[in-house]
């Protein structure tokens, strides 16, 4: 190679990011903040017209935003699937390392949470302010770290984890599928899903009984839980890069 | 010279029970285009993923510009292959394809990119599922060139093509190889249309390395005896007595074109041409075909477990046999 001028090529061990890489992240990016700023106006839409023909015929006792929370988490279980069985191969394909993908797909992975994460929370302070205009309560139905719209910063932890834990276990199903083809990959399906239901388990207090929903145990027992979440999805993002480090790209014919 | 230089030694890849690439040792010059020829199931596609790092062969070792290419940033991002089944974002349009390719390619040359969008006349804001057969493979060959990686590999790239859009894909590609050459890997089976490309030529058969050698060396194997039909029978029958295999036979009126296996000797060449006969170079699909035909009697093909040794020496019995064939 003398007579080419490459842009920049070589992988130390270093945590900058390269052009393709940030291409990778931006593209993603771009795409979701479309995504993003579509949905969630309608889902306000649809929220402030439930809200309505509540309060029309009947008394609002409890958030409706809460219930919009589903939506983000099952999209980005989605989104990580098709991550690993479409841009993995792609991305490959077009020279970049397994590895690098891994660092770029975590990396807009992340920062797609973080950006779903703040649409509820800023859903979350829009609707306590409108419900106190009219005298309402926000409570929670199920247990969360957050008791209300003014605990902003347990509500982004948690949504930023469970959004986290649905996104490693979709790349996780993903990469099963993908290397081990469809019986393997539906036999291992559960293990793959664990993620996603261990930090919902944990975060949203499905290991409470149905008397004890509500805030105070779960806040009361907060760090513990955000650390296990924390390494929870730590695991399953490692498996997951055990799963794709060696993988072969197959062919899409 | 320029470009990634390959070598590889005993490489062996298994899909389960199946041997897909068996043993295969060959090594490939830097700044060059090489064909990479063989039968459907030869082990082609396998070696060219292997090549690109998308799979790890599962015995011996292979080197591409003296690294191993598997999760290698440098080697990967400097090697591109361009497959069939076409590696895209399927549901996007054509002009955000190359927009990413272009973020995504070290080398890639924006302005290329754009005349041969022209040349092959695609519509950039059409989405790629929307396109015809041909009309993808043609975004397969602009993502394949204009991403100018010093080991460019285009494994069928041209399916589907019709014909004026392959001939304006070979142009393209060997102008820009003069103008920025590079190793360049073309597996195909239209060998008659694009051989008149090839420096080297691998030939794969059944997972292992059948010929390697440069297109004109290998060409020098074989040739073709032109003339009146008479004439011609009558020598070709006499080669075919003294051993030398015909490779191929074409009829036009009078005049009447044999392709054999084998070269003649001095005395052999002046008889033809006393008998009028004009002595060409075959084809390499004729080479390719008498190479890697399984059918032909045990005696002459060559022993799989040797493939280059006994190809060597079944061609020097040949040229041995026909000495004057008078």
């Amino acid at each position: 190679m003398s007579t080419m001028t490459p842009v920049r090529v070589g992988l130390g061990p270093t945590l900058k990011l390269r052009p393709a890489e940030i291409a990778v992240v931006r593209r993603i990016l771009v795409l979701v903040v479309k995504i993003v700023a579509g949905v969630v106006p309608i889902a306000a839409l649809l929220m402030t017209g439930v809200v309505a023909a509540i309060a029309a015929t009947s008394s609002i006792t409890q958030s409706t935003w809460e219930i919009a929370g589903q939506w983000p988490r099952w999209w980005l279980f989605v989104a990580g699937i098709t991550a690993v069985t479409t841009y993995l191969p792609v991305l490959v394909t077009h020279g970049m390392t397994r590895w690098a993908v891994f660092r770029a797909l975590g990396l807009a992975g992340l920062l797609t949470c973080s950006l779903w994460t703040a649409a509820m929370v800023v859903g979350h302070v829009v609707e306590r302010f409108a419900y106190a205009r009219f005298g309402w309560p926000d409570r929670m139905t199920t247990s969360h770290l957050f008791g209300n719209g003014y605990d902003v910063l347990p509500m982004i932890l948690e949504y930023e984890l469970i959004f986290l834990a649905y996104t490693v276990a979709g790349a996780l199903i993903g990469a099963v599928y993908y290397r081990f083809g469809g019986i393997r990959g539906t036999l291992l399906l559960p293990l793959a899903g664990l993620p996603g239901a261990i930090v919902e388990a944990l975060v949203s207090g499905w290991y409470q009984s149905e008397d004890r929903v509500g805030l105070p145990d779960s806040a009361s027992a907060g760090p513990a839980l955000v650390l296990m979440s924390v390494a929870t999805i730590v695991l399953g993002a490692a498996v997951l890069h055990l799963v794709i480090r060696d993988v072969p790209i197959q062919s899409k014919k | 010279m320029s470009g990634f230089g390959v070598q590889a030694v005993g490489l062996t890849v298994r899909y389960g029970d199946r041997v897909a690439v068996d043993g295969a040792d060959f090594t490939l010059a830097p700044g060059r285009i090489h064909g990479l020829l063989g039968r459907n199931g030869s082990g082609k596609t396998t070696l060219l993923a292997v090549l690109a790092g998308l799979r790890r062969p599962d015995h011996g070792k292979v080197l591409v510009d003296g690294e191993e290419p598997f999760e290698n940033a440098r080697v990967m991002a400097g090697t591109g292959l361009i497959r069939e089944s076409g590696d895209v974002l399927a549901g996007n349009c054509v002009g955000r394809v190359l927009e990413f390719a272009a973020a995504l390619r070290p080398y890639w040359d924006d302005a290329f990119a754009a005349r041969l969008v022209a040349r092959f006349d695609l519509p950039l804001g059409q989405r790629v599922t929307n396109l015809s057969r041909g009309q993808r493979s043609a975004v397969g060959a602009v993502l394949g060139l204009a991403a100018r990686a010093p080991l460019t590999m285009l494994d069928e790239v041209y399916l589907g093509m019709d014909a004026p859009t392959r001939y304006a894909f070979y142009d393209e590609l060997l102008a820009d190889y003069i103008e920025h050459p590079r190793t360049i890997i073309l597996s195909s089976h239209l060998i008659e249309e694009i051989e008149r490309l090839f420096e080297g030529v691998l030939v794969l058969h059944e997972g292992r390395v059948l010929v390697n050698d440069d297109a004109d060396t290998i060409r020098d194997r074989g040739l073709s005896l032109t003339g009146p039909v008479a004439e011609v029978d009558a020598f070709v029958a006499r080669l075919r007595a003294h051993g030398l295999r015909e490779l191929g036979r074409r009829r036009l009126g009078g005049t009447e074109q044999v392709s054999v296996f084998g070269t003649l000797d001095r005395a052999a060449r002046e008889l033809a041409r006393d008998r009028g006969l004009e002595i060409g170079s075959v084809t390499l699909q004729d080479l390719f075909v008498h190479l890697t035909d399984s059918q032909r009697p045990e005696q002459s093909r060559p022993d799989q477990s040797r493939p280059d040794q006994n190809r060597d020496d079944a061609h020097r019995t040949d040229a041995h046999r026909q000495e004057s064939p008078r």
